[in-house]
């Protein structure tokens, strides 16, 4: 019923992969031929539709490109006229050419055609301006048989050796059935899928106890993925983890996956199929979520209760300064450089550590020196600054991430305003620290303050995320000013 | 000869050349432009780090006589590297083969002994049984090669494949316990297997290592167990050694149906005076003690299972219940209805053994299983079980294969999910689960109170109805038990019955 965490990687699996992308690729040739013929009978070619056929095929038949790579490189070596003279190279490069095409394997020809999962992994395009015409051509049920037929035919020549029960999979996939959950093979696999099963279902009925015991026997089985079941197991000790403390807590799980799971090395299509890749870890190009679920963890627990006020041995303050640190070391390599939203939750961080230390403006105004005064007023626009430009860096990446900008860069001038006011009562009583004010005035005013009347245009956006962050921001700093 | 690298362009003259080799110590470029200048002497150092040179630390760590130990270590490692990949094939392979299957047999013996109070001369006469049958493959090998020389038969090579699974293992014990006279059957050994408190399921993973290194794959997979047997695989390979060992000309091969009948009267449920009517029934039927003994065929498959003694009982013990039935026996009628009104019963087995073999049974031969919602208990004695005899039986050499990173990163992750979360908790439930023997009662007293509470009338015309649900449900119950699938036992029974008819006949007209 529910999937295995397992990676199942048998010969069958295999072969019938294999086969359905060579099928694919083959009917789409044969349609293409026939589409082809059929439009050239129709229509004169014109530029564009040449230029797009062109480009088309640069595209789509890799073997045909690679081939004409190669000519191309021949044609250049004789040109200069040193095709001849070093066999070496020649080897070498036939070499790398024979590899291309026993690589340029049918799944990645048919993945030029197509987006890869993992750029497509819960990525919504809704956007309007990017809708693609159906295509409307249609096909004679005769033509579509013919087609079918000749990529049978094709491809049959390679199906003599395979297994019958990979020829009975790959007829009822090429027919159009599904094959519905296959029993498990052995004894070992049909117990894990009933602990599988058994996870689940405590989980789906809240039975966390059962739910953990579950669990804990199936990461001790061998060969059983954790990184396609941590989010049950984030959960579960997330509701154990506070009566139970021999137990360790979900942070200090995600922050187990994130250190022994890097994101190093490239993500290769053809090896870790059958999983969901981005979910199930990171690679160069994208950021594992297990990761990005930590930083948030690790952003909730850092921010303070609201209630208790802010002092410097809080140990909420210093994980949250241990957390800038990390992802101020984080956003400096690839996976993480480019994903908008550790950028955005670095954002937050400064959003955070910038609140607090306005907060001590308001609360503790008395009892501080105008020294230290001065160097935390110093820290809170670091902070803001920071903030912003996370921002900004933020949008700029690629990916729509979206989120309320208008309400994070209100806060912050909320935050600024918080030592102006302050420093406006200051200045009644201490004409002393004039000189610093007007600087930091400056500041305000190089960074493009939104104006306090902005307060009034926060809208039903505020429970964009749903977290209890959102409203501690506003409603704490509201009360409080 | 020269082997050329990658570089940066060599730009002399406007040269495109990116390939490089070294002549007498400096890099000359493909066209023979010579790198130079001490500035490439860096890059030339840098290069040589990127193309693989590997750099190593040494963990200088002391052993328990203080002297140094890392080279040491290294070095035996190395070594055993090299002998992971010896793998050994053919004659040899075989012959390990051959050996490590006698390691399992040993360790179920002693199993047996040691857990189930079998006779210490048990593992004897499975030995013998051993014997008999690598002499069977000896003697089909020199048959063959009786014309030709008589040297191959001195190197002993076998010609014919031993065609051993595990299940031959399980055959063999079944084989020596019944020339014992040891009431153990074979729904019981399937039983111990499928709750893998008897090593069968992963057993390659018992073979000391140098074996399992050593071991082809292939029989690696013998080993392991795979599937849960279904479908009569048991008794199909059981007849096949039985002939091939010759059970019959020297072993005692009678199968006690006694012992076998009242077991099955405990695991379903029923009145004890069945036990009786199924004596009778076998007497009646004309069979004698010669009828249930171990079968043997000399064909990998069974055509007809219920020439089997242990299907053949099981057969006889349903009939017994059907014409018990049909017979319209007021008591036994209004047992029959309390028995089937008595929910849940036939879902949740007694013990988790019975649990355990039922879910691997179903699922190694229905294609889609229907899952039933487990109670509490029932979940709580199955991750129990997970916890005692899965769990150590398929993790049991994993920490030698592991890398000490690996190791280091499970320990962290094991720390933050420990087993015994809830010592105090799991022994007070540990105090509380009930015994075999007090749950058999306890279902006992429950038909008994549904006999006490409710007075049925069950009418003339109900019984060939309740019959047929009686039978169905022993059907289910049974089929599992012995590893066999239902439609093959009911074969048994309509063979049984038509061979009843007949002599009833056969007496009639003689009388």
């Amino acid at each position: 019923m529910f999937e295995l965490p397992l990676v199942r990687n048998t010969k069958r699996v295999r072969t019938v992969r294999k086969l359905r992308y060579q099928y694919i690729n083959t009917l789409y040739q044969e349609y293409r031929r026939v589409q082809s013929s059929a439009t050239a009978n129709s229509t004169l070619p014109t530029p564009e539709n040449s230029a797009a056929e062109e480009a088309s095929d640069g595209d789509h038949d890799s073997a045909d490109a690679t081939s004409r790579r190669r000519r191309r490189k021949r044609r250049l070596l004789s040109v200069l006229g040193h095709a001849e003279t070093d066999t070496d190279l020649s080897d070498a490069e036939a070499e790398e050419g024979n590899d291309d095409a026993e690589q340029a394997d049918s799944e990645k020809e048919f993945f030029t055609r197509h987006e890869k999962p993992q750029e497509t992994f819960e990525v919504w395009n809704t956007d309007r301006q990017k809708t693609v015409p159906m295509n409307t051509s249609t096909l004679s049920y005769d033509t579509c048989k013919q087609i079918e037929r000749r990529a049978q035919k094709r491809l049959s020549a390679g199906m003599g050796h395979i297994s019958k029960n990979a020829d009975q999979h790959f007829r009822a996939m090429r027919d159009g059935y599904e094959i519905v959950a296959e029993t498990p093979e052995s004894h070992h696999l049909a117990h894990i899928t009933q602990l599988n099963e058994l996870l689940h279902v405590n989980i789906m009925k809240g039975r966390w106890d059962i739910a953990y015991r579950c669990f804990s026997i199936l990461i001790r089985l061998p060969g059983v993925d954790i990184r396609s079941m941590w989010g049950p197991g984030a959960r579960i000790l997330r509701e154990l983890s506070s009566t139970d403390k021999g137990l360790g807590t979900s942070e200090e799980f995600l922050g187990w996956l994130s250190g022994i799971y890097s994101s190093r090395s490239n993500f290769n299509q053809a090896m870790n199929f059958l999983m969901d890749p981005v979910f199930r870890c990171g690679s160069k190009t994208h950021t594992a979520k297990f990761v990005v679920a930590w930083l948030w963890e690790l952003l909730f627990a850092s921010c303070p209760d609201g209630t208790e006020h802010f002092s410097e041995e809080d140990p909420s303050n210093r994980k949250l300064l241990r957390l800038i640190e990390r992802l101020s070391e984080m956003v400096l390599i690839p996976p993480y450089m480019e994903d908008p939203e550790i950028w955005f939750i670095f954002a937050v961080c400064h959003l955070v550590s910038a609140d607090q230390l306005s907060q001590r403006f308001i609360s503790t105004k008395s009892r501080t020196s105008e020294l230290e005064r001065d160097i935390s007023r110093n820290q809170v626009t670091q902070h803001i600054t920071n903030a912003h430009n996370c921002i900004r860096t933020c949008e700029t990446k690629k990916g729509d991430f979206s989120f309320p900008r208008r309400i994070i860069e209100e806060q912050l001038a909320c935050f600024e305003k918080r030592l102006y006011q302050n420093n406006d009562d200051l200045t009644a009583s201490d004409p002393e620290s004039e000189f610093g004010l007007g600087n930091e005035q400056e500041n305000l005013d190089t960074q493009n303050v939104l104006g306090p009347g902005m307060s009034s245009m926060i809208d039903e956006e505020d429970n964009f995320f749903g977290s209890a962050e959102q409203v501690h921001f506003g409603f704490d700093s509201d009360s409080s000013t | 000869m020269s082997t050329f690298f990658r570089g940066p362009v060599c730009g002399t003259d406007n040269c495109r050349s990116r390939l490089w080799r070294i002549i007498d110590g400096r890099r000359t470029c493909q066209y023979g432009h010579v790198m130079e200048g001490d500035v490439e002497f860096n890059d030339d150092e840098d290069d040589i780090n990127s193309m693989g040179v590997i750099t190593r630390r040494l963990n200088l760590t002391t052993n328990a006589t203080g002297s140094f130990r890392s080279s040491m270590s290294s070095q035996s490692q190395l070594n055993q590297k090299e002998d992971a990949n010896q793998k050994v094939y053919g004659v040899e392979g075989e012959r390990l083969f051959l050996r490590c299957f006698q390691h399992i047999l040993k360790l179920q013996c002693t199993w047996l002994v040691e857990h189930q109070n079998f006779p210490p001369v048990f593992a004897d006469v499975v030995k013998l049984m051993w014997m008999r049958f690598l002499k069977s493959l000896e003697v089909a090998d020199r048959r063959p090669t009786a014309g030709d020389d008589s040297e191959n038969t001195s190197t002993e090579i076998l010609e014919r494949k031993p065609r051993l699974s595990l299940l031959s293992s399980i055959c063999l014990l079944y084989m020596a316990n019944t020339h014992l006279r040891v009431p153990i059957h074979s729904c019981d050994y399937i039983r111990w297997i499928c709750s893998m408190e008897l090593v069968y399921f992963k057993a390659n993973l018992h073979l000391p290592a140098p074996w399992r290194k050593q071991l082809p794959n292939y029989y690696h997979q013998i080993l392991e167990g795979g599937k849960t047997p279904s479908e009569g695989q048991f008794f199909h390979k059981l007849a096949h050694m039985c002939s091939v060992v010759q059970v019959s000309s020297c072993f005692s091969s009678y199968v006690s149906y006694e012992a076998l009948t009242l077991k099955l009267l405990f695991a379903v449920k029923l009145p004890p005076q069945i036990l009786f009517d199924v004596k009778e029934l076998i007497t009646i039927s004309g069979d004698d003690d010669s009828s249930f003994c171990l079968y043997e065929n000399h064909r990998e498959r069974v055509q007809r299972l219920y020439l089997c003694a242990d299907l053949r009982v099981a057969a006889y013990f349903i009939l017994a219940v059907r014409y018990k039935i049909l017979q319209n026996d007021p008591f036994f009628v209004n047992y029959c209805l309390a028995w089937l009104e008595v929910e849940g019963f036939e879902d949740s087995p007694a013990t988790t053994e019975d649990l355990v073999t039922k879910l691997s049974h179903d699922a190694a031969s229905l294609p889609q299983n229907n899952h039933h919602p487990w109670s509490d208990q029932q979940t709580t004695d199955y991750l129990d079980w997970m916890e005692k005899h899965f769990l150590p039986a398929s993790t049991k050499t994993q920490t030698e294969t592991q890398t000490i990173d690996h190791r280091i990163a499970s320990k962290k992750l094991y720390s933050m999910f420990p087993l015994d979360r809830a010592p105090a908790e799991n022994a007070e439930g540990g105090a509380t689960r009930p015994s075999y023997v007090d749950k058999i009662q306890e279902t006992y007293l429950e038909i008994s109170d549904a006999l006490a509470h409710g007075v049925r009338v069950p009418r003339q015309e109900q019984t060939p109805k309740l019959a047929q649900l009686t039978e169905a449900r022993l059907l289910r119950e049974i089929s599992y038990r012995f590893a066999v699938s239902q439609p093959q036992l009911r074969e048994c029974l309509a063979h049984l019955q038509t061979r009843i008819c007949k002599t009833r006949n056969s007496t009639n007209c003689a009388s």
